[in-house]
């Protein structure tokens, strides 16, 4: 099976060659932000972060 | 290929297992390292503290601690810049970004942990409140059985003996902490039980950014400089909230300039120490790298007993005390190097860093170079080759080394007696731990 081939861009009035469009991460399917926020594993030093900062307001 | 170029992350790259388990002699190599850097962190990160007993005037804990951090982020950049150059960073941030989150993460943790126990030690006293937050390694241990598969069918002998040697240091640091103990009476007792037990959490938490990087094979170097950006940037928050506005913080740094030199010196040290402990972590797991680290008390005991003639004239029973509590330390210290990851456990490990891996698609090789300490890097399922340093590096160097020099001609030499010879074989002894560490590094891994 073939892979689909790269867009073609054509510009109005323009006299170079068309251009290949960039790959972009759009086929991503997550964000790198949606993958850590949904990490079990970030909640635990993030919660005990904000406990921390809490103690720290509590103790000053 | 260009070492630079963004990584490919097609399924195939991030879905593929790792290939066949680490040779097991490369396996006890990188372990060798791994102990021997938990112990060159050890014998750094104690005596980062002598720098700042040179510190007598008036100048708030929150100030020195912000100093000693400003120290620690010219440290953090520059010294990775010398070493590796600030291209292999941008490798590995292309290769791994969700890092520099948590990275920024853990450096918070660590400020405001630091924070809590100054605290601590105003209301309850060093005696209590050491103790109290070296429950840290403890919880390190839950935390790497818990999330990072650390332990796990290692067998009764392992887990007697990391648990064992970290309760035994745990009792060692009390029976220390006691013995050095010169507090008043505890103030506010309650609040300063919870502020130290809460720094103890923090740091034993900070951790599971740090295995989380290197399971998913981020090199310490680059670590340590995403996290001294939230260090730093937390630091300074809170010497701003609790110490009286920019103004009062503007005060204190004026009054603090005679002592400026020492203190961002203490950094410097306290950089060189926790690069250690970041290595250890990386090869040994934190379950037994962060208690070998934790034998930075023996050595800034030695540093104050030695050095600046802490505990002079005290009772036989004190001597007994600080005795007793280092041997236990480093009796701690010694059952935990004993254990040795087995290669069940490592295969563990691999299954850990597999799911890290496959979880920010992370290019496996990338984190299989990481796991074994190869001397390449992986982009896009290709093997990258090593860049040279750019202007940049050298021009972090050449910054930093004018500032400290800046600094050191600033300077106020320290009106105190201190016992030379003393100073100096602890310090053949640090730089010993440098060479043999520093050496082990380069030959094993090359610093990967």
């Amino acid at each position: 099976m073939h892979a689909p081939s790269p867009k073609i861009i054509y510009r109005r009035g323009s006299r170079r060659r068309p251009t290949v469009a960039k790959e972009t991460n759009a086929h991503k399917p997550a964000s790198v932000w949606t993958v850590i926020l949904t990490d079990a594993h970030f909640w635990v030093p993030a919660i005990v972060l904000i406990a921390g900062l809490l103690v720290l307001q509590w103790i000053r | 290929m260009d070492p630079l170029s963004p990584r490919v992350t097609s399924t195939t790259t991030n879905t593929k297992m790792f290939s066949p388990s680490i040779e097991a002699a490369r396996l006890r190599k990188l372990q060798i390292v791994g102990i021997l850097c938990g112990f060159g962190a050890g014998a750094w990160l104690g005596a980062a503290e002598a720098p700042t007993k040179l510190v007598k005037l008036g100048v708030s804990p929150l100030v020195v601690s912000l100093l000693m951090v400003v120290g620690v982020f010219l440290a953090r950049w520059s010294v990775p810049a010398l070493i590796r150059g600030t291209g292999q960073m941008r490798i590995d941030i292309r290769q791994a970004p969700h890092l520099i989150v948590w990275g920024i993460l853990a450096g918070c943790l660590w400020a405001v942990a630091n924070t809590l126990t100054i605290f601590a030690i105003r209301d309850i006293g060093l005696s209590i409140a050491f103790p109290l937050w070296n429950i840290n390694s403890l919880l390190g241990i839950f935390w790497g059985y818990l999330l990072f598969n650390e332990l796990r069918d290692a067998g009764k002998l392992r887990w007697l003996s990391v648990l064992g040697g970290a309760l035994l240091m745990f009792a060692g640091a009390t029976l220390l902490a006691i013995a050095s103990s010169a507090q008043s009476p505890a103030a506010h007792p309650f609040r300063g039980i919870a502020a130290a037990l809460a720094a103890g959490v923090l740091w034993g938490t900070m951790y599971v950014p740090y295995r989380k990087a290197y399971l998913t094979g981020m090199n310490p170097l680059s670590f340590i400089a995403f996290f001294t950006i939230g260090e730093l940037g937390m630091m300074l928050t809170l010497a701003i909230l609790y110490g009286g506005g920019p103004d009062a913080l503007a005060h204190q740094l004026e009054l603090a300039k005679p002592v400026l030199f020492w203190l961002m010196l203490g950094g410097f040290v306290w950089v060189i120490g926790d690069l250690f402990q970041q290595y250890a972590a990386k090869y040994i797991g934190i379950s037994r790298g962060i208690p070998l680290s934790n034998t930075n008390q023996l050595w800034g005991l030695l540093w104050g007993i030695l050095v600046f003639g802490e505990l002079r004239g005290l009772s036989t029973s004190l001597y007994a005390q600080v005795i007793g509590g280092s041997l236990l330390m480093a009796a701690g210290a010694g059952a935990i190097a004993l254990s040795s990851v087995t290669s069940k456990e490592h295969s563990r490990w691999k299954q850990a860093a597999d799911r890290e891996g496959q979880r920010y698609k992370v290019d496996a090789g990338y984190v299989e170079a990481g796991l074994s300490g190869n001397n390449q890097n992986v982009t896009g399922g290709e093997l990258a080759t090593r860049s040279s340093r750019t202007w940049l590096d050298y021009l972090l160097v050449i910054a930093a080394t004018t500032i400290f020099i800046a600094l050191a001609v600033l300077a106020r030499a320290p009106n105190l007696s201190l016992n030379w010879p003393a100073l100096i074989v602890l310090t053949v002894a640090m730089l010993i731990f440098l060479l043999v560490c520093g050496l082990a590094l380069w030959r094993t891994t090359r610093f990967n």
